[in-house]
């Protein structure tokens, strides 16, 4: 694009203007406040649009007097010239209006918007519009930092762009750094190291298997060849016990083997000595018997002639005998004695028991038995003596009965009742049958008893009743002076009988009473009788006794019974001691003939004993006791080598005799060493065969490793999703970086090589190359290079305007703007200043350069000027 | 003929991507045991169909990482075999090559171990029918020679005729360190089976069905998705026919899940309603890839880059695993939300994108961690390298979201 003309409607200052730009570097002058800044802020206002009062930070130039708002651009595009008209609309920006200048016909808007596309406002200031330059500091870039300045520039959002890369960058910079140590990656990179140290450690368990499997089978082998030797060394030792054991034997053996057979001699064999000893005791038998016997007739003979209790009975054999005879009658004697002695006893009792019921007169008498008649007369002259007090008494009380008589008597009920209720109990023991049935009867009986009674008590009293009324009818006597008639009688009675203070209805009591204690006293008399007719028998057979009071003592104390008693077992022992004497005798007799007998066998026993010890040559059984075992103890000598030595033979031991003991012994202890030692070792080898088999055991069970291997495939897992995230961000921002390089196209090298041939020209070929590595550096003619802090202001000026200059032309290629300086130059020494203008001009060759400035240089040619 | 095809049982090697742990004890149990179990259900699965015979087609661990637990149970488990009179056919691969003679390995007498040159061994049935195995043990990491070519044709004398070879297909994308054979190779030798080992991921070769990857027993990471387990081959006449068999705890699997919400909390309830619906019958750990239907309001955004709501969901899947058996160890999504720029940026930014995101670039990267092997596979794998471009889309997406740089259309 070429700006031909501006028209100015109104903005700002200015109003009505138009102003013609027909130089392609045109250089506006105009003093201070002149309307430079209004003239380049209404250019950029027509093309990009009205800025709000917000967006315009300078201002946005309303125009004074309300003159119209806007103006025109007259453009030459591809060799067409248009008209752009743009004046306040309803919206910020404004209305537009698109002419085709040369035809005059309008455009559509989208047409001008497709041509000043994608340039806006801020692209514009960012490429094409050039303020003080002394700010824009440059210098100090590097490549990449200028790089990124002019992808800034390139990519309108390229600010944006690149604070999400730095955002991106800071991220992958959490998860990793090269040589890092705190990011993310690089940690979870370390514990690999770690886990995996810990994996390969755990893993040695299968070589660790494989020795320790090698071991138990060395091992096994090893217990298997000991056991071998152990059996044999178990032989080996059995054998040595067993010699062990035989060795008394054979110490015993040996010295049997002294010992000769030839020392035995005959006689004394078992069967001697059983001979012998039948011998001795056959003797010694004879011998006490004959002895005893001998004894025996002593003692008898002895014995017979001491007994004087025998002689006495021997001499009144007679006498005792015909006493002992009358012993059973005189038993007899006193059973009679002994029965009236209780009679007596008896009959006496019942005298006191019946002295004792009979009442006593007034002088503590007893009273006398009267004569029957007078007996028979009390009972008549009581009832006499009642009958006419009775009598005397009912006469008084005659008026009391004549009143009362009209009384009836009430039937009286009552014994019927009792009798009812007796039957009833009666029968409800019965009907009951309960265990005090029998209270029920007996209650019974009672009841019935007293009814019963009590009825036959009315006719009695009914019958007295009558009686005393006969009586009273019958004897009218007077009463009172029979009564004394019969008293005096009385009186008589009482006199002979001694029953004085006695009432007399006892009288008959009393009386017979008495007779029967007359009876039994004459009783008692009797006894008595007959029992001293029994003493007087018994003590006279006692007498007869007296005789023998030697062997018989009665004693003061015994009774008869113990006295016949006494009497009995004297007479029996008598007897006994008689027939045993009699024995005796025989017994001497046959005791002697014995004792014959014995002293024979005796002495022919003696005789066997000698023969037997003289034809051994022994003088007495001392002698052949001690031959005899001495003997015997070579025989069971004898017997014992020979059996030890078949035993031996038996055990496996031929020859063992003389056999040096010692030597035996210790060959037996070493053998039993070896054996131990051998036992010991296979507990040893055992228990490590058991040891090795459970750390095999454990080994195999040990899911360790499993489990480590899985975290490591985590761990590995984990650090493949950092990886990822890492490799995303690093691509991201590459992207990013591609984005922002394809969007600036290459412009980069393009720029370079502008920057070096402007950077020749200002420098009049003084530095021939700028040189973009790490740090920008500038090349002298002669070859030498210089980095930027060793250059001049000057020719750092030189430079930083060749940069910038070929960044605003690189783009220029594509976006055909034209390039508006607002006094660039204005610290510009004079010599710079021309070499400047004489770079603009060859910069306007390519795009139109519009420069305003308050100073004016000699060195501007009139054509290229524009006064304001 | 019945016999079992299985290969890549890789005893004792851990899950990958599993970020953290904290995971509960017996889901960490069950994780550590996986590749046991899955081996031991196999074993019993032989046992019990009664099986001819079991081909190992290598990788049954790592060799320099063996475990003991790992060698102790291989060796029990060949014992129960053993038990049955039930042999075992194994070649060693590149993780478990066997450098050392095969004599010293202890197995029991119904194992057999191929030796680093191509052998035959011979098998009679108790059908009387007689069966020719053909194999090699990798005797080092990286055999790079067609071995394949040493391979016999197939012996006429026996019924059947089979092949066992660990090693890459070059119709499968993979490096050619591994034996490495072509389609025709196989074919040219004219056997009944091909038991092959190597990849994980189970497929046949031809379209009969009778060149097998058998694919590994457990899948370890979530790119080895889907039931895990051995081949079954069985004989019909003279005819073969193969039946796959799960024998694998631990499933993983990627479920893309279509969500429409813009709030988090809702989101995630949205997200476990769908996954309670589909009744996992095996353990399951699963990434979920939310297909946003519809823009995304800012802040899910930033809370789905923050691994937020990953890390919510994570836990709460962690707490009932055991009665819903499923696990989520990971959480995506694609949008297509766009970065807006100002017209004089966005050419710029699509350019630019072009020329970022290559894996090229990556290799600076990859240089920073050369130590790492892991890391350097992980750099150098397509799939990761995909995610790493998304994932600098969304970093720049969600940076300009907080930066307020987003400029809209209108």
């Amino acid at each position: 694009m070429i700006i031909n003309r501006l028209v100015i409607y109104g903005y700002g200052k200015l109003v009505n203007k138009t102003i013609e730009l027909n130089h392609p570097l045109q250089i506006i002058y105009g003093a201070n406040e002149a309307g430079k800044s209004t003239i380049i802020d209404f250019i950029k206002s027509i093309l990009f649009g009205f800025q709000s009062k917000k967006q315009a930070k300078h201002g946005q130039y309303v125009p004074r007097n309300n003159a119209p708002y806007g103006g025109e651009i007259f453009f030459q595009e591809d060799g067409i010239n248009y008209r752009l008209v743009r004046t306040k609309g309803r919206l910020t920006p404004g209305d537009i209006k698109f002419y085709n200048a040369d035809t005059n016909t309008q455009l559509p808007n989208q047409n001008y918007e497709k041509l000043i596309s994608p340039i806006d406002r801020e692209t514009f200031d960012e490429i094409f519009y050039y303020g003080d330059f002394s700010d824009k500091d440059i210098f100090g870039l590097k490549t990449d930092e200028l790089r990124a300045r002019i992808q800034q520039i390139g990519v309108p959002a390229a600010p944006k762009w690149l604070d999400i890369q730095k955002n991106i960058d800071k991220q992958a910079a959490d998860i990793y750094k090269k040589k890092g140590r705190k990011p993310v990656l690089n940690l979870q990179l370390k514990s690999l190291e770690a886990l995996r140290q810990k994996v390969s450690n755990a893993k040695l368990n299968y070589p660790q298997y494989q020795k320790l499997n090698q071991h138990l089978i060395e091992a096994k082998n090893q217990l298997q060849e000991e056991e071998k030797t152990h059996s044999l060394l178990q032989a080996k030792f059995q054998k040595s016990q067993k010699l062990e054991l035989a060795l008394p034997k054979i110490q015993k053996l040996n010295k049997l083997s002294k010992i000769d057979n030839k020392q035995v001699k005959p006689g004394f064999e078992q069967s001697d000595w059983q001979e012998f000893n039948r011998l001795s005791v056959k003797l010694a038998n004879f011998k006490k018997q004959s002895a005893d016997l001998k004894k025996r007739i002593n003692e008898l003979s002895e014995s017979q002639n001491t007994n004087d209790s025998l002689n006495f009975y021997q001499k009144n054999k007679t006498d005792i005998l015909n006493l002992t005879k009358q012993l059973p009658k005189m038993r007899d004697v006193l059973s009679s004695y002994k029965f009236y002695s209780n009679q007596k006893t008896d009959v006496q009792t019942e005298i006191n028991r019946i002295s004792n019921s009979i009442p006593r007169n007034n002088s503590n008498q007893l009273p006398t038995v009267l004569t029957n008649e007078m007996e028979s007369q009390i009972t008549e002259l009581l009832q006499k003596q009642k009958q006419l007090q009775n009598q005397i008494s009912q006469i008084s009380k005659n008026h009391d009965q004549r009143s009362k008589n009209s009384q009836p008597t009430g039937k009286d009920r009552t014994p019927i009742i009792l009798i009812s209720l007796g039957v009833l109990s009666f029968i409800l023991s019965f009907v009951l049958k309960a265990s005090f049935g029998w209270i029920l009867i007996i209650l019974g009986i009672i009841l019935i008893a007293l009814g019963t009674f009590r009825n036959i008590q009315k006719p009695i009293s009914n019958s007295n009743s009558q009686q005393k009324n006969a009586s009273a009818k019958t004897i009218n006597l007077d009463p009172t002076f029979s009564l004394e008639v019969v008293r005096q009688k009385i009186d008589a009675i009482q006199k002979t009988g001694k029953l004085s203070g006695i009432p007399p209805e006892n009288w008959l009591y009393v009386q017979s009473q008495l007779k029967q204690l007359t009876q039994k006293q004459n009783d008692f008399k009797n006894a008595e009788n007959q029992e001293n007719i029994s003493k007087e028998t018994l003590d006279s057979f006692i007498g007869k006794w007296q005789f023998s009071n030697n062997y018989l003592d009665f004693g003061s104390d015994l009774t008869y019974s113990q006295m016949f008693e006494l009497i009995s077992n004297q007479v029996s022992s008598w007897k006994q001691a008689e027939s045993k004497s009699q024995m005796d005798s025989q017994n001497v007799d046959e005791f002697k003939k014995s004792f014959e007998d014995a002293k024979v066998s005796e002495l022919k026993a003696l005789a066997q004993y000698q023969n037997f010890l003289t034809s051994r040559g022994l003088t007495n059984e001392q002698e052949f006791n001690e031959r005899f075992n001495q003997q015997a103890k070579i025989k069971q000598d004898v017997l014992q080598a020979k059996n030890l030595k078949s035993e031996l033979i038996d055990q496996g031991f031929k020859d063992v005799a003389n056999q040096d003991l010692e030597k035996i012994k210790s060959e037996i202890n070493h053998d039993q060493t070896l054996f131990n030692d051998s036992q010991n070792q296979i507990t040893e080898l055992s228990k490590r065969v058991s040891t090795i088999e459970v750390q095999i055991d454990d080994l195999v069970k040990n899911g360790e490793y499993s489990q480590l291997k899985q975290q490591l495939a985590d761990q590995e897992s984990l650090i493949l999703s950092y990886v990822q995230e890492y490799a995303a961000l690093s691509l991201s921002s590459q992207w990013i970086d591609n984005a922002l390089n394809i969007a600036s196209k290459g412009r980069l090298p393009k720029i370079l090589s502008l920057a070096n041939k402007y950077f020749q020209t200002l420098t009049k070929s003084a530095y021939k190359d700028i040189e973009f590595d790490e740090r920008i550096k500038v090349v002298r003619s002669d070859g030498e290079s210089f980095q930027i802090n060793e250059l001049s202001k000057g020719t750092l000026e030189q430079l930083y305007l060749s940069l910038i200059f070929s960044m605003t032309v690189g783009f220029s290629s594509e976006y055909r703007l034209p390039i508006i300086i607002d006094d660039g130059f204005v610290n510009f020494d004079e010599q710079r200043r021309a070499a400047a203008f004489e770079l603009l001009n060859k910069i306007s060759e390519k795009t139109q350069v519009i420069y305003f400035t308050a100073n004016l240089d000699r060195k501007v040619s009139e054509d290229n000027l524009l006064k304001l | 003929m019945k016999f079992i095809h299985a290969a890549d049982l890789h005893l004792d090697s851990p899950f990958r991507g599993l970020i953290s742990g904290g995971l509960p004890s017996d889901l960490e149990k069950k994780i550590l045991d996986s590749t046991f179990t899955s081996f031991k259900n196999l074993v019993d699965d032989a046992l019990f169909q009664n099986v001819d015979f079991v081909l190992l087609a290598g990788d049954l661990f790592d060799r320099n990482d063996q475990s003991l637990r790992s060698k102790i149970f291989l060796d029990q488990q060949l014992e129960r075999l053993n038990q049955k009179h039930i042999p075992v056919f194994i070649i060693f691969g590149n993780h478990d090559f066997l450098q050392g003679g095969k004599d010293s390995l202890g197995f029991p007498d119904n194992t057999k171990v191929f030796g680093p040159k191509p052998e035959t061994k011979y098998l009679t049935l108790k059908s009387g029918q007689r069966v020719a195995i053909h194999g090699f043990s990798f005797n080092k990491q990286w055999i790079t020679k067609p071995i394949i070519k040493d391979y016999p044709v197939a012996d006429q004398s026996a019924d059947w005729n089979i092949g066992m070879l660990h090693g890459s297909a070059d119709s499968v994308k993979s490096q050619d360190n591994y034996a490495p054979f072509t389609l025709s190779d196989l074919q040219s030798k004219n056997y009944d089976y091909w038991a092959l080992g190597h990849i994980h991921k189970r497929q046949s070769l031809d379209n009969k069905g009778l060149i097998n990857y058998s694919g590994n027993t457990q899948g370890r990471h979530i790119n080895e998705t889907g039931k895990k387990g051995y081949l079954l081959v069985e004989s019909n006449g003279k005819s073969l026919s193969t039946s796959f068999h799960s024998t694998a705890p631990i499933i993983w699997q990627k479920i893309l899940i279509p969500v429409s919400s813009k709030a988090a909390n809702t989101l995630i309830k949205n997200i476990f309603d769908f996954l309670h619906k589909q009744e996992f019958k095996l353990t399951t750990f699963i990434r979920i890839v939310l297909d946003f239907k519809g823009p995304i309001s800012d802040e899910l955004i930033n809370k789905l880059n923050d691994g937020e709501v990953e890390e919510v969901v994570r836990d709460q899947s962690l707490k009932d695993w055991q009665n819903v058996n499923f696990f989520v160890t990971s959480l995506k999504f694609e949008t297509s939300q766009q970065i807006k720029f100002s017209q004089i940026d966005q050419k710029y930014f699509d350019e630019a994108k072009l020329q970022t995101l290559t894996s090229k670039n990556l290799e600076e990267i990859k240089r920073e961690f050369m130590k790492y092997d892991f890391i350097q596979d992980f750099l150098s794998s397509s799939i990761d390298q995909k995610d790493i471009f998304n994932l600098a889309a969304q970093e720049i997406l969600s940076d300009t979201l907080i930066t307020g740089g987003n400029k809209s259309d209108n």
